[in-house]
């Protein structure tokens, strides 16, 4: 287990949500989706020796038994395996979501195993976005709620956060059902709402676990198409899968197997 | 075995914490549903089992006036209307050495004169022991107030002290205070605790000793006087009841010769009073009862439901390989059921122990019965009521669940605070306060329930403290109770003044301490059938006013003011002409206005009776049967030192001022009934505020476990453990307010209804309280109990490990 970091350096701040979040505030992402926050060199994801373990069941799990993974600026990467391999668990830790037991994390040169949790949420904000296999969108919100809460929270301003939520709908589609619950759109658009969301805070890394899981071939085509534009577009991808067509449209797949990586990574 | 006792087994082995849990739940709501209902039905029947055993008189007949002590009672006892007739000698001089001065109707009691009192009429219901034995002098009984007040019960022995009969009729000649005993002194032993209906206990006496009838067989001199010129009044139960009342005062008027001799119908208006108080009592009992049972009935439904749904997979895959729905629903419920069962015998336990306290209030004094009561129908309905309760709950609960991405209504409230930017825990608070949303299990958060039960909440606690602030009100002034005195002269009675009671009464006026003086004759007239007592409205110098409850005072010998009862009794309103007869005749009076009467002149209360000027008395009546003078003093002043000091100046400068009385301390009959049902409603009260904090922490709970997903979902996107604390804060805090904006005005109506029928029940003049202090609390306190039942939950929803939870949803 690595000792806790300091508090990121480098801070270009947007507004706080309150006081309490200034002392330790992550720091912001500026620019295009896609551009890093560290220096020349320094890439979206670094994982060194990442070990976790966990119990289901009554049994442990070895989910990670030391991955080492590097993810360039602007890459596009796959993580494929089979059921239980630990591709969403290393997705989960390159989040903050879960912790690892050992081992490094490095996001966009920042340090994000051993924080405190809410030292992760605020690094979520600024930097992460994620989209879920089952979309875990807000009900009873508006789709444009659904965009503009996230967004309020990075400390935008309720008209801004709007503004932004509409453009991100018309990107992606969306922009005649802004006042829909999430409840009425296809698991598609469900999907492509969720990726919104995720782009709201104009992340530097985007996080995906099983996007196409829970649609249908043609809703499954519709997202691999909006990742593709999104990367074309420079946005950093790391994606989870078990689908070889969706893995195809990546710039690099990296397979894993029994909590290892078991393909050679090479830096794209 | 069959397939349910094989999962009733497996239940057991498995589900036993949450079985005994249930089971402690059912039995904890039970026995205080239970309670309260048996509890409010008993005392709602207390006054009728009581008259159902004690035979209770429907009229006194009090000779009253001159020359009337010695009435031909036999006479009276054979009028045809006349069931029983018992004969009582009241406020009868006798000292008891262990009961302190002043107690014991100050020294005065009243002792049956013949063998049908308190055997055939006002059969005492006994309690312990037994009844007096006619025969010894040396008995007596007590009500269960004089055993609490002074210690002696069954077994104890009082020493009785009596006056020779020369003390009796001088005492009762010079209406002063009975003091040092110079008769036969009677060692007494109380043989029996007892409860009646006329001579029970009343609110806030010390209760009664009610010596044996033999007392005044063997020492007839000390109770009656010399020669027997102590009035005694006679308790008569009459054939037909009420309908014969007109017909027997006539007979009575007619059979003693005497057309003033007051025949009241005090006992059936005492009666009547009763049923109200402790039917109003009930009502309160009910009341919290019925809270309880809503509470219980929300608990235990969502916890069977809660329940079943826990077991939702293991009865899917029993239904999948041939279980059939009924078959289904059985299973789901024989656990709880077997819970409730066990629950609600233990629940029916604790309300019959339980019993043993009640009935309370009013109702305790008149109770034949008290001790522990099983309530039949309460139980026979009640434990049915519980077990369908579950078995409903569980077979609703096996119902196939809803869509989980059934569209829920949004709240306008969250839009709006979205729409203008609030942060976002307020806005995600307002949701989860306003909105029930939809888990993807299906469950739905209680939102409607929470807001209701903050609503109770602050409603029961508002409309309480409006009831206390008029409850505190009526106690501090006197004027509620349509007394504007502060003190009393007595002047004479009779028909005779004890001295110069005009230049007494211009001594009193003069006083600088009294601020006002009314000269107040009363004597008896009628209004058709009905009895009343006639006042004379004579203000001196600034005089006194009316306690009016409608109209105004009269202003010449042509208006009368009607008593509010008496107005009510004959259905008359202001500008009505009614006829009143006195001893010089019938006359028609315009009524002028409704106003209460003075308290404690004569057998009437402050409600019942006319007023009529100086001139108007005259018009009716030819004498009096009192003369008093009733006055109020400067603020500030003491009456009872104001009296001392007055009857000292009074006995040294008026001519035969040594036999005025000056009296103060004045009370309120009925103050001890206001008094009584203050605590009704703050129990109430605090009952609703404890179930609103639990319906408002119920809700914050299950929205915290219900929406974890949207709570993991909005951590995962970066909201911190403290936004996310918040967000539980304002969703309590939202239906605090709610609960405040709703409750508030709703509690203040509440409150002044309640309090409007409690001054028409005892009766009171109507004000509206104002609870402003209670109000100004309740603010920050709801907020403050909203805050305090975030924390658990919050601290949970900041507990929860992300991943896990979107992992699940």
């Amino acid at each position: 287990m690595t000792a806790p970091e300091s508090a990121p350096e480098s801070a270009q701040e947007s507004a706080p949500e309150s006081a309490q979040e200034s002392a330790q505030e992550p720091p912001q992402e500026q620019g295009a989706a896609g551009e890093g926050l560290a220096g020349e060199g320094s890439g979206a994801v670094r994982v060194r020796g990442a070990r976790r373990t966990f119990t289901a069941d009554l049994a442990p799990v070895r989910a990670l038994r030391g991955v080492d993974l590097d993810v360039a600026h602007g890459e596009f990467v796959a993580l494929m395996g089979p059921s239980g391999c630990g591709k969403s668990t290393l997705l989960n830790v390159i989040a903050g979501l879960d912790v690892v037991d050992d081992g490094t994390i490095e996001v966009v040169g920042e340090r994000v195993d051993g924080r405190d949790e809410d030292w992760l949420a605020r690094f979520r904000r600024a930097h992460i976005g994620i989209v879920f296999q089952f979309f875990n969108l807000l009900d009873g919100v508006s789709a444009l709620d659904n965009i503009v809460l996230p967004a309020m929270l990075q400390g935008l301003r309720r008209r801004a956060a709007e503004s932004r939520a509409h453009d991100l709908l018309d990107l992606l589609g969306l922009g005649d059902r802004a006042g829909q619950v999430p409840a009425v759109l296809s698991g598609g658009q469900r999907q492509r709402l969720a990726i919104a969301r995720a782009l709201a805070g104009e992340p530097a890394l985007l996080l995906a676990d099983e996007p196409t899981g829970a649609l249908d071939s043609e809703g499954g085509l519709e997202v691999l198409e909006l990742f593709r534009r999104l990367h074309a577009g420079g946005q950093t991808i790391v994606l989870v899968t078990h689908s070889p067509e969706v893995a195809a449209g990546a710039g690099r797949v990296v397979r894993m197997r029994d909590g290892r990586i078991s393909e050679p990574a090479p830096v794209a | 075995m069959n397939v349910l006792q094989a999962w009733l087994r497996l239940e057991l082995r498995r589900r036993w914490r949450f079985l005994v849990a249930l089971a402690l739940l059912v039995a904890l709501a039970t026995g205080i549903v239970f309670t309260a209902v048996a509890g409010a039905r008993r005392g709602a029947s207390s006054v009728d089992r009581l008259m159902a055993v004690s035979h209770p008189a429907d009229v006194t007949v009090v000779p009253n006036v001159a020359g009337a002590a010695a009435v031909d009672w036999a006479a009276v006892r054979a009028l045809p209307q006349v069931d029983v007739l018992a004969l009582f000698v009241p406020d009868v001089p006798i000292l008891a050495d262990e009961l302190p001065t002043g107690l014991a109707d100050a020294g005065l009691l009243t002792v049956p004169l013949d063998r049908e009192g308190l055997s055939t009429i006002e059969r005492p219901a006994v309690l312990a022991g037994r009844a007096a034995d006619p025969d010894r002098p040396d008995e007596a009984v007590v009500t269960p107030r004089f055993v609490e007040a002074f210690g002696l019960g069954v077994g104890d022995m009082v020493t009785l002290r009596l006056f020779s009969p020369e003390r009796v009729d001088a005492i009762k000649a010079a209406l002063v205070q009975p003091t040092g005993p110079d008769g036969p002194v009677v060692p007494t032993r109380i043989v029996g605790v007892v409860a009646l209906p006329y001579f029970g206990d009343d609110l806030g006496a010390n209760g009664r000793l009610l010596p044996s009838v033999g007392l005044a067989a063997r020492y007839p001199g000390s109770i009656r006087g010399a020669n027997g010129s102590v009035p005694a009044a006679a308790f008569v139960r009459l054939h037909g009841g009420a309908a014969d009342v007109p017909a027997f005062r006539e007979g009575v008027r007619a059979a003693t010769g005497n057309p003033g001799i007051e025949v009241s119908t005090e006992p059936g208006d005492k009666a009547v009073h009763a049923r109200e108080l402790v039917g109003f009592q009930a009502a309160w009992l009910l009341a919290f009862g019925l809270a309880a049972l809503a509470a219980a009935a929300l608990v235990i439904g969502q916890s069977v439901a809660r329940h079943v749904r826990s077991e939702s997979g293991d009865l899917a895959s029993l239904r999948a390989i041939g279980l059939t729905r009924a078959e289904l629903r059985r299973l789901a419920a024989a656990g709880p059921l077997l819970a409730a069962t066990a629950g609600t015998v233990v629940g029916a336990a604790i309300s019959v122990v339980a019993s043993a306290w009640f009935p309370v209030g009013t109702a305790a004094a008149f109770d034949p019965q008290p001790g522990v009561s099983v309530d039949a129908l309460v139980l026979v309905v009640g434990v049915p009521a519980v077990l369908g309760l579950v078995v409903v709950a569980a077979a609703v609960a096996t119902r196939p669940v809803r869509s989980p991405w059934t569209v829920a209504r949004g709240s306008s409230i969250a839009a709006s605070a979205a729409r203008v930017g609030m942060p976002v825990p307020v806005v995600v608070g307002l949701r989860f306060a306003l909105e029930p949303g939809v888990s993807r299990g299906g469950g739905r958060v209680p939102v409607r329930p929470a807001i209701v039960g903050a609503v109770a909440g602050v409603l029961g606690v508002v409309a309480s403290f409006t009831v206390a602030a008029g409850v505190a009100d009526a106690l501090a002034e006197p004027a509620r109770f349509g007394q504007a005195h502060s003190a009393a002269a007595y002047l004479g009675d009779l028909g005779t003044d004890g001295g110069d009671s005009a230049a007494a009464l211009a001594l009193l006026d003069a006083d600088p301490e009294v601020t006002g003086l009314l000269d107040l004759r009363y004597g008896d007239g009628s209004i058709g059938d009905t009895t009343i007592t006639v006042f004379e409205y004579h203000p001196v110098g600034q005089g006194l006013p009316i306690i009016m409850t409608a109209g105004r005072e009269p202003r010449d010998a042509t208006e009368v003011v009607l008593g509010p009862s008496t107005a009510r009794l004959l259905g008359v309103t202001p500008g009505a002409t009614v006829p009143i007869t006195g001893d010089r005749g019938t006359r028609d009076l315009r009524v002028s206005g409704f106003g209460f009467v003075p308290e404690g002149t004569e057998t009437n209360a402050y409600t019942d009776g006319v007023w009529v000027t100086p001139d108007g008395y005259d018009v009716l009546l030819s004498s009096f049967s009192g003369h008093g003078a009733l006055f109020a003093l400067v603020p500030g002043v003491s009456p009872e030192a104001a009296a001392e000091r007055l009857t000292a100046e009074i006995a040294a400068k008026v001519p035969g001022g040594e036999n005025i009385g000056i009296f103060s301390g004045f009370t309120p009959q009925r103050a001890s009934e206001v008094e009584s049902i203050r605590a009704f409603p703050l129990l109430l009260g605090a009952f609703l505020a404890v179930l609103a904090a639990g319906a408002v922490g119920h809700a914050v709970a299950t929205a915290v476990r219900h929406r974890r997903g949207d709570l993991g979902l909005l951590r995962a996107l970066g909201m911190t453990k403290a936004q996310t604390g918040a967000v539980v804060l304002v969703q309590a805090c939202a239906l605090g307010v709610a609960g405040l904006v709703i409750g508030v005005p709703l509690g203040l109506a509440a409150g002044r209804i309640v309090w409007r029928g409690v001054a028409d029940l005892i009766p009171l003049q109507y004000l509206p309280p104002v609870a402003g202090t209670a109000v100004a609390l309740v603010i920050p306190l709801t907020l403050v109990v909203a805050a305090l039942v975030a924390v658990l939950p919050g601290r949970a929803a900041t507990r929860t490990r992300i991943n896990d939870v979107l992992r699940a949803e």
